[in-house]
């Protein structure tokens, strides 16, 4: 009698086949997934656990065939629970949501810059893979708080990588720990040399991401942004400046994550000029920089 | 063997989802709303109701913590966007009403006389309303004469949500089944609040929000079975029910029927799901009918309790 259920569940139970460490406080996650997440989406993912009972929304990080990873920093109980799981161990996630990055007007040949701060640079991986794939040229800048990650994976998409750590690490610290970790790498990568290449002078590299978005004039077609909101909002009157839209995603604390609760609304301006509510999870979590009300 | 009527209004199985829980056009992706007994919408204001700041949720151990705080496009939006979709699936529709005033609550329901709405949950009892909202629910004589002013307004079936942020829930039931509702549902969420140590701040903008889920169930089981001594209107029970079990006992407490939340929060399909878990414990315990249940229940014995 009561059926009528759609073929696809919300949910469903996938294996984890690798979850490690990359930095004291962030993990990478990959699961054995079979659906197809865009650019910009976030899967929830369940503990299942009685006293934790709200999925958390986590940014796709890369998308292979039959394969899902995710990055996301250690920060409350939920997440010190989810570092705990094991490969071999089914965790339970969510079918991609959120409305992603708007990327099918770009043409081959194309350039777009990706502008990421700290937990925010996970998801604009994705987006660098798929662009690269679809022969955009790329350039990253990204900001760092302490100990970078995924730089290497960047790289292999063929994108100029800048990147900048938050002080009071200096760059000469970090520049001998990144050697001793590509001398013992067995991929074979002089990373040493690759971060040479890539940063012209050492000691310039500590600040904040905004401090080295404003470094220099960037000639590109498009603009992707992701990360904490005071560093969205900056950005966004940075590129303005320069006479560049820009896509950002933002975050809020989500309820259900799929639009039922109306609990992670932000406030953004439509066509007209008027200030509206809009749900972070399906009208986002991806809008203009140039539409959001920073001060909501 | 799932029918159950409320208030005169035939519903196809006992189970509805929980105003401010439900979003027809989110929902549809994964199950066909019109297989629920009725659908009831968010709670809808005489006009456009902004809501909360954000952080508007918050866990908690077994529930969450919500402050949205009634965003809502007013009525008139409401019937010209929302509620054709809803009416399209061919069961029951209910609409929540809210309110600052009596005036605004009569005049909400007023509007949606004109509609041809099933039934009209009067909503006197969402915690996070600074101004009357919690005043109405948590007073008899409150409770009383806004229901009475609303049921002047309106013939449709009148049901009327009970807030729990009270000391005699009985008293409230009476209070509105003397003033003229036709049915009552409960219970709302219990009021709550978190602080996040680290940063010496609450969780939520609006400090306080309305505490939902599995933690509150023994509460609202409780409430349903004082109010079934008390009254002799409907019940449309609900608070935590997670499975089919759990709406099992709302309905043995004393409920006419039940109402899923904070599961469909969780899982869009909860409400499918729960309502087959019930058909497969009718199943299992051999009863052909959600008044079978009930009478269990009421077998049960019991008396009504006396507290100091």
């Amino acid at each position: 009698m009561t059926k009528q259920l759609a073929s696809n569940p919300f949910s469903k139970r996938y294996e984890i086949i690798g979850h490690s460490q990359l930095t004291e406080a962030v993990w990478q996650l990959v699961l054995a997934y079979d659906q197809k997440a865009e650019p910009g989406q976030f899967v929830k993912l369940y503990l299942d656990e009685a006293d934790l009972l709200l999925p958390r929304p986590i940014s796709v990080c890369r998308q292979e065939e039959g394969k899902l990873t995710l990055v996301y920093a250690v920060r409350g109980e939920g997440t010190r629970r989810l570092a705990r799981r094991k490969p071999g161990q089914a965790l339970r996630v969510s079918q991609p949501l959120g409305k992603g990055y708007k990327i099918d007007y770009l043409q081959k040949g194309q350039t777009a810059l990706l502008i990421g701060g700290g937990l925010g640079i996970p998801p604009l991986l994705h987006l660098a893979e798929t662009l690269a794939a679809r022969e955009i040229g790329l350039t990253t800048v990204l900001g760092f708080r302490a100990d970078t990650f995924l730089l290497e994976e960047f790289q292999k998409t063929g994108a100029e990588v800048n990147f900048i750590i938050e002080p009071p690490f200096s760059f000469a610290e970090h520049f001998d720990s990144l050697s001793s970790a590509a001398a013992s790498s067995k991929r074979g990568t002089d990373f040493a040399a690759v971060l040479r290449e890539m940063s012209a002078e050492k000691e310039a590299l500590r600040g904040q991401v905004t401090d080295l978005l404003a470094s220099r004039q960037w000639e590109v077609d498009a603009c992707f942004a992701c990360g904490p909101k005071a560093m969205l909002q900056k950005v966004t009157a940075q590129l303005a400046e320069m006479g560049k839209p820009v896509q950002v995603s933002l975050e809020e604390r989500m309820g259900c994550g799929y639009g039922a609760c109306v609990g992670c609304v932000c406030q953004v301006l439509d066509p007209t000029g008027r200030a509206i509510r809009r749900k972070v999870c399906v009208d986002g979590p991806v809008f203009w920089g140039s539409e959001v009300i920073w001060d909501a | 063997m799932l029918e159950v009527q409320i208030a005169g209004v035939n519903w196809k199985n006992p189970v509805t989802v929980a105003s401010g829980t439900f979003s027809a056009r989110e929902a549809v992706r994964w199950y066909d709303p019109g297989c629920l007994g009725a659908l009831t919408a968010k709670g809808v204001a005489i006009e456009a109701w902004e809501g909360n700041p954000t952080p508007r949720i918050a866990e908690t151990w077994g529930g969450m913590l919500n402050a949205v705080g009634l965003q809502n496009p007013g009525v008139d939006s409401f019937i010209e966007q929302e509620l054709p979709f809803l009416e399209s699936f061919e069961t029951p529709v209910i609409v929540n009403l809210a309110g600052h005033s009596i005036e605004e609550y009569v005049a909400v329901a007023s509007r949606l006389n004109e509609t041809a709405v099933a039934m009209l949950e009067l909503n006197i009892s969402c915690p996070n309303i600074k101004e009357g909202g919690i005043g109405f629910g948590s007073d008899p004589d409150m409770a009383a004469r806004v229901t009475e002013a609303v049921r002047q307004a309106t013939q449709k079936p009148l049901i009327v949500k009970l807030t729990p942020n009270v000391g005699d829930i009985a008293a409230i039931a009476r209070a509105v089944e003397n003033a003229g509702a036709d049915a009552i549902s409960m219970i709302n969420t219990l009021l709550g609040m978190r602080i996040d140590v680290h940063n010496v701040k609450p969780v939520l903008a609006n400090w306080t929000g309305g505490l939902s889920g599995p933690a509150i169930k023994p509460v609202a089981v409780r409430m349903v079975w004082q109010v079934r001594q008390a009254v002799s209107l409907p019940i449309i029970g609900m608070g935590g029910i997670m499975s089919g079990e759990d709406a099992v006992e709302f309905l043995m407490a004393g409920a006419n029927a039940v109402a899923v939340g904070t599961a469909g929060l969780l899982d869009p399909a909860a409400p499918v799901r729960i309502l087959k878990e019930i058909e497969q414990f009718m199943e299992l315990r051999h009863y052909k009918s959600v008044e079978e249940i009930r009478q269990a229940g009421r077998m049960m014995g019991g008396r009504v309790e006396r507290h100091g």
